[in-house]
């Protein structure tokens, strides 16, 4: 339980006679100084999105009116101009870090400007897998979490895009199951390095990120395995070998070794919405379909019951 | 936080004579917010599987609508009464939970079965009954849930009057409100909390609706007449981050004829200005602000969230070119660095900062 959170129930079973002062006193609400670095950091982020947002949607429109050397010009400086405020802040200051977001994003803008002018031919997943390819340097310099974040994201639009264009060359029907898993291993193997890395680099050691590639792995997997339940004929059925050594690495590591609460409760819904439709699949194709229906629904409160039970006892055990 | 630090904490608040009696012995763990939405994910799965049971077990609920009505209501206090019951049940909770939900699809069922459906008979009717759950039902999840479903009942009633435009202004002239009192509803924490996490996330998407460049009502298949345009509810959205500066500055003791007051305003009026063009800026700022004051990092990391949320919907906005929209962006980006520039350099410089 957080700070704020405990001070507000005491104050509402009536032990607290000023909240606000107990807030401030337990330096749950902000001063000036934080209020100062706050602002700086809301308002330097926000400004530098939307400038970057303003240059790619500025691309996309393919104004007619500007020739392609003037948009080359356009776009290749401000390039220059944002690695050049990297380089002028340093990867230390949170504005250094702030232009070389945008000059990534930017160079995205720059790799779609090209794909537009001269019509390479090339398919869409290109453009993503080299805007990776070529900013992958500097996002090793950069030493940022929300930058390694959005060479992840740019990694798995390519992935997905790649296997849209190229289905696989024996079924069209296996280019969703082999884009899942490539997302999932992909995606696990980032997470699995993430971890392991922020054990030794500190700017790494940010909850969030990993907590989203959790969910990016655990979302294919979950999907893998709704396939493989609902369309067992045309399916691998790898998934069925897979998904419960998946489960079982994320409960020893997430409950053992380096205990996260968010990922287990993210587990214990993907084993909710999987066994409801494993239940389903099989249950709702008989004669008794309304017991099926209310058998299905008690289940489905009983897991959830039994999870929010057990979650609330690792979080109990973390607090003691 | 741990029962040894709890308990310095304790001493600390009951050393600067801000407690009362003794320590209070914890009542239950304090369930963080991801569990709550995987409960409440649960909840829905529950109820859906629970309504096609009274669909194909119960047909005749469904032929008739005061049926309907009668049976979801009964679910409803069913649920209650659970709740009330048993309410460190985990079981129970769930339960009361998907039966809930299941007693609301009914009712829902049954109101807009009785009332005239192309008014805002039926909506309003569903909000009212939604806006009576909130503070009633013992559970954070279902609180939530009920003030969520009722901004957007209530905003589906404004638009079928013709007034969808101010809809979104209503609701942030309401989450500002609500956030920046919430030390004063203190006593009634359980019930306020839910309530202004269910107002915040209607918010959102009733704004983010802006985007689509359809009216809701158009997407239901009604064209009545409207009478209140998009920029009246922006404008609401901008008064609510004026509201929410100006009371902010007032709590740090900044007075108005000060410049910095003064230059402060500006800055929200000008980032509410963008919000015209680009719907959302005003109010995702808002949430941030507000949940930082607050210190509830949950809440500002929603307003975070929205932002993004609103950034990358808004290329799929329709009213504008992408050319249009490239220069608001920009015009946006400047106004918010040039307010970072003065917020460092003339509102809050270095030294005055640090000395307050």
């Amino acid at each position: 339980m957080s700070i704020r959170n405990a001070i507000l129930g005491w104050s509402e079973r009536g032990a607290i006679t000023d909240v606000r002062a107990a807030l401030d006193m337990a330096g749950v609400l902000p001063h000036a100084q934080h209020w100062r670095a706050f602002l700086d950091r809301l308002l330097l982020w926000s400004g530098a999105v939307a400038l970057a947002a303003a240059v790619v949607f500025f691309i996309a429109h393919n104004w007619n009116d500007l020739g392609k050397f003037a948009k080359f010009g356009l776009v290749e400086a401000l390039v220059l101009a944002a690695a050049l405020g990297y380089w002028r802040l340093g990867p230390e200051k949170a504005a250094g870090k702030a232009s070389l977001l945008v000059a990534c994003i930017l160079f995205g803008a720059l790799l779609a400007l090209f794909g537009q002018t001269y019509q390479t031919g090339a398919d869409t997943w290109e453009l993503f897998a080299n805007w990776a390819g070529l900013i992958a340097a500097w996002v090793i310099v950069g030493r940022f979490a929300a930058l390694w974040i959005l060479w992840l994201a740019i990694a798995n639009v390519a992935i997905v895009l790649y296997f849209q264009v190229r289905p696989g060359v024996l079924d069209i029907a296996f280019a969703g199951e082999r884009a899942l898993w490539t997302l999932f291993a992909f995606d696990t193997a980032a997470l699995a390095a993430w971890e392991l890395a922020a054990r030794r680099i500190r700017w790494l050691d940010e909850r969030w990120a990993p907590r989203l590639l959790a969910i990016a792995g655990g979302t294919s997997i979950t999907a893998l395995a709704l396939y493989a339940i609902l369309d067992w004929r045309d399916a691998s059925g790898m998934a069925f070998l897979l998904y419960p050594v998946w489960l079982g690495c994320a409960y020893a590591v997430y409950r053992r070794f380096m205990p996260d609460l968010f990922v287990l409760a993210g587990g214990c819904l993907s084993v909710i919405v999987v066994v409801t439709t494993f239940l389903a699949k099989h249950l709702l194709q008989g004669r008794a379909e309304a017991a099926a229906f209310l058998l299905i629904a008690m289940a489905v409160i009983a897991m959830a019951a039994v999870c929010g039970w057990w979650l609330k006892q690792v979080a109990r055990e973390a607090r003691t | 936080m741990n029962l040894a630090s709890a308990q310095q904490l304790w001493s600390k608040l009951a050393s600067a004579g801000l407690t009362v009696g003794n320590m209070p012995e914890a009542q239950e763990a304090h369930t963080p917010w991801y569990v709550r939405v995987m409960l409440g994910i649960a909840g829905f799965i529950a109820a859906v599987f629970l309504l096609g049971f009274v669909g194909v077990g119960l047909a005749f609920v469904l032929e008739s609508k005061i049926a309907s009505l009668a049976a979801g209501f009964m679910m409803i206090a069913a649920a209650y009464a659970v709740f009330r019951a048993a309410p460190h049940s985990d079981f129970g909770s769930m339960f009361a939970l998907a039966v809930s939900f299941t007693g609301q699809a009914l009712v829902v069922y049954g109101v807009w079965g009785m009332l005239n459906e192309r008014s805002a008979q039926p909506w309003v009717a569903i909000a009212a009954i939604e806006a009576i759950l909130a503070p009633a039902m013992p559970n954070f999840i279902h609180r939530v849930v009920s003030a969520y479903a009722a901004v957007l009942a209530l905003t589906l009633a404004l638009a079928s009057s013709g007034a969808e435009g101010v809809a979104g202004g209503l609701v942030a002239l309401a989450v500002a409100g609500l956030w920046l009192n919430e030390m004063r509803f203190a006593r009634r924490h359980a019930v306020v909390t839910p309530i202004g996490y269910g107002l915040t996330l209607a918010f959102i998407q009733v704004e983010g609706s802006n985007f689509t460049g359809h009216s809701v009502m158009a997407i239901l298949g009604s064209h009545g007449q409207t009478w209140a345009m998009p920029w009246m509810g922006e404008a609401l959205v901008a008064a609510a981050l004026l509201f929410a500066v100006w009371t902010l500055l007032r709590r740090a003791g900044w007075t108005l004829p000060e410049s910095k007051s003064v230059l402060s305003l500006a800055i929200a009026a000008a980032i509410g200005a963008a919000s015209f063009k680009a719907p959302g800026v005003a109010g995702g700022l808002m949430i941030v602000l507000v949940g930082f004051a607050n210190g509830n990092r949950l809440l500002a990391g929603l307003g975070i969230a929205a932002l993004l949320y609103y950034v990358s919907s808004y290329y799929y906005l329709l009213d504008a070119t992408l050319l249009a929209k490239a220069g608001v962006l920009a015009a946006s980006g400047v106004v918010l660095l040039g307010a970072r520039w003065l917020l460092l350099n003339v509102v809050m410089p270095e030294r005055a900062s640090a000395d307050a």
